[in-house]
């Protein structure tokens, strides 16, 4: 699963820490996020696309992989 | 040398304490014909103060929340025990096949202990490594 997490940052420029405090993680679990590491939750992924004002679907893209790894 | 003498040195007014023993199985050489059920014996309780101590700290450590306790963090935590148990009877198969004699009885002690010392050790070391991984930062 590919994510754009970064890339929004920069047009809100806003840090890790900064968008971790707004969605209510530590800030390990944005950098995991954003580096591909770590899926998150549903509910999670709503709100950090709910900080950048677009939906989910503009911030995590699934990649040919997804359809056949997990 | 057992472990076991190693671990639980000082506090040496605990050397003989009168207790109540729920099974008494007398030591090996003692000639105890058969166990005894609550009965009351002196006994040097330190091993039994620092083992409880332990095992209390130990699960402090490892299940106490973080300060900002989220579901990544909640997934390194499983993920650590899980690595932990595998890692645990590893070791255990190893040491089975590999110490012989009394010598064993360390094995089994630090076998108690195992899982929780393990997972401490990855789920800290996993959280200092992300926390000081700027990668990426803008």
């Amino acid at each position: 699963m590919k994510n754009n997490i970064k890339v929004e940052r920069a047009k809100k420029n806003i840090t890790q820490a900064q968008l971790a405090e707004k969605v209510n993680v530590s800030r390990q679990a944005i950098n995991a996020i954003e580096l591909g590491k770590y899926n998150p939750s549903t509910s999670l992924a709503l709100k950090i696309a709910h900080i950048f004002d677009i939906t989910v679907n503009n911030i995590f893209v699934l990649e040919d992989t997804d359809w056949n790894s997990d | 040398m057992l472990v076991v003498e190693w671990l639980t040195g000082g506090l040496l007014f605990l050397q003989d304490v009168p207790i109540i023993a729920v099974v008494d199985t007398g030591m090996p050489l003692s000639f105890q014909a058969e166990n005894d059920y609550f009965v009351r014996i002196q006994d040097d309780i330190r091993f039994e103060l620092y083992s409880v101590l332990a095992i209390i700290g130990g699960i402090f450590l490892a299940f106490s929340k973080q300060r900002i306790e989220d579901e990544y963090i909640s997934k390194i935590r499983l993920e650590s025990l899980v690595w932990a148990t595998y890692l645990h009877f590893i070791l255990l198969i190893l040491s089975i096949l590999s110490v012989y004699g009394i010598g064993f009885l360390n094995v089994l002690f630090i076998n108690v202990f195992s899982v929780l010392i393990l997972f401490n050790i990855r789920f800290y070391f996993i959280l200092l490594k992300t926390k000081h991984s700027r990668r990426d930062e803008k």
